[in-house]
């Protein structure tokens, strides 16, 4: 009897020993393979980050196609990206596994994607001056289809984007021969149909309308929320992202640049008050650049760039 | 089972267990290993973005030399006067910016003293911190300078100066 009892203890030892040694390999191998899945998506921050940071040196347009270069953007491996905004902060999600923030950076671009290229477009924000330079980001397979009518044919059409992006340009839309995972841009007087942007909706294609009229967007996401927009370069980054809060999120980023970058303009025009003659008025320039700094309106932009141009022609050192 | 056996069966737990040990021994020192290669790849992160900033900083359009939309490859001094103005009353915004760094200019030519500029000796000055921001608890800084183009609108002339970056915490 005692034999047996020794026989099945020895299997119970075993069994539990060999468990053990069996279980901590496993986690081994799970924690090894997490690592090194770390380790290739620090890589591809770091790529992004690099190749971010390499554009925005560059002071006026700049773009690269992923297909035709192949040292502009490759990611090496397919790979899932989700840009997102927390704490009105922009990051970047890679393979659902790491996060890193795009500090200070304004990046447009769809939610999430599931690519090994991306195409790339760098375009300063001039409000009206030099603000910041904004990234746009799309798929090499990413299909935008901007709609117009006969009141906007005219802005549409002078809509400078990159050829590298693939933009159709239509007056009128028909659902069924857009591709599901597009994205679909309705530049018209008026808003589109609640029917289409259900139609729209139930393709999985993302829509929202831009009002020229009014400087105001709206995406239609789950906000469907009328959000004003500051010039032409805010405009295209709507095109190239697909949700309220990410918009938002730039956009925020954006606004805080521009307050700061006014206050430095604002301090420029007194410091050089006090070195110009007489005849140079930068009170009223600094003025509206203390209100420019919390209320960022198209008038206002407008009465900075005719004062500024006043100075330059009354023989005084511009402001900016 | 004989003595001896029993012995040689115990003798070969042994040698299993010592085996086992010492090979989850080696394969956490190379996982810890591989872990630390992370945190290298982090900071080398850090060290490019910092490296890019000597590229980046003097095209910002916060320092840059601009007219109208056009910008030049300088440094424009009343903007960093500003914007040196701008950190004090921001503080938290350039730190989100910079992080732990000290920006700094200095006049190189024409040879200036090495006074600090502030706005009531822009005349009589060479040097202007920009930013200035230690890091608490560290004593090592890596440091870039390029030499730069620098811009005196109140005069419309130019100079030669350094930037001087430093980065405290990478």
């Amino acid at each position: 009897m005692k034999k047996a009892q020794g026989a099945q203890f020895n299997w119970i030892f075993i069994i539990l020993a060999g468990g053990i040694i069996l279980g901590f390999f496993v986690l081994f191998t799970a924690k090894f393979i997490d690592l090194q899945q770390q380790k290739g998506n620090f890589l591809v921050a770091k790529n992004i980050e690099n190749n971010i940071q390499i554009l925005k040196t560059s002071s006026t347009d700049l773009y690269c196609e992923s297909g035709a270069d192949e040292s502009c953007f490759s990611l090496g491996e397919k790979t899932r990206l989700e840009f997102y905004c927390q704490d009105d902060r922009n990051k970047i999600r890679i393979n659902d596994n790491l996060d890193h923030e795009l500090k200070g950076e304004t990046v447009y671009a769809p939610s999430k994607l599931f690519t090994k290229n991306l195409d790339f477009w760098v375009k300063p924000w001039n409000y009206p001056f030099h603000i910041s330079n904004f990234v746009f980001i799309a798929t090499p397979d990413s299909k935008f289809y901007i709609v117009f009518d006969q009141s906007t044919s005219d802005f549409v059409n002078l809509l400078d984007i990159p050829v590298i992006f693939k933009i159709e340009k239509i007056p009128s839309l028909k659902v069924n021969s857009i591709q599901p995972s597009s994205r679909v841009i309705f530049i018209t007087a008026s808003e589109p149909p609640a029917s289409v942007v259900s139609a729209l909706k139930s393709k999985k294609v993302i829509s929202s309308y831009i009002n020229i009229e009014k400087n105001k967007l709206k995406f239609y996401d789950e906000e469907e929320k009328e959000i004003d927009y500051f010039g032409e370069v805010e405009l295209l980054g709507s095109i190239f992202s697909d949700s309220t809060s990410n918009f938002l999120c730039n956009q925020i980023e954006g606004k805080k640049q521009l307050s700061q970058i006014s206050k430095i303009y604002q301090q420029k025009s007194r410091l050089l008050s006090q070195f110009s003659s007489p005849s140079c008025f930068y009170v009223q320039i600094h003025n509206t650049l203390k209100q420019f700094s919390e209320n960022h309106t198209e008038e206002l932009k407008e009465l900075l760039t005719n004062q500024n141009e006043d100075l330059i022609s009354a023989g005084c050192k511009e402001v900016f | 089972m004989n003595k001896k056996a029993q012995l040689e069966v115990q003798e070969t737990i042994i040698v299993v267990f010592i085996f086992v040990v010492l090979l989850s021994l080696g394969l956490l020192l190379f996982y810890k290993f591989q872990l630390s290669s992370l945190d290298q790849q982090k900071i080398e992160i850090q060290e490019n973005k910092f490296n890019m900033m000597l590229l980046i900083f003097p095209n910002s359009p916060e320092i840059e030399c601009s007219s109208g939309l056009v910008t030049r490859n300088c440094i424009d001094t009343l903007k960093v006067l500003s914007l040196k103005k701008s950190v004090e009353q921001d503080q938290q915004f350039y730190f989100k910016k910079f992080g732990y760094k000290k920006l700094q200019l200095t006049s190189l030519y024409p040879i200036k003293n090495e006074k600090e500029c502030t706005s009531t000796n822009i005349e009589d000055c060479g040097v202007w911190t920009i930013y200035n921001k230690p890091a608490p608890n560290q004593d090592m800084s890596k440091i870039l300078r390029t030499p730069i183009s620098i811009y005196y609108p109140q005069t419309d002339s130019y100079g030669i100066g350094e930037l001087r970056l430093e980065a405290f915490a990478l």
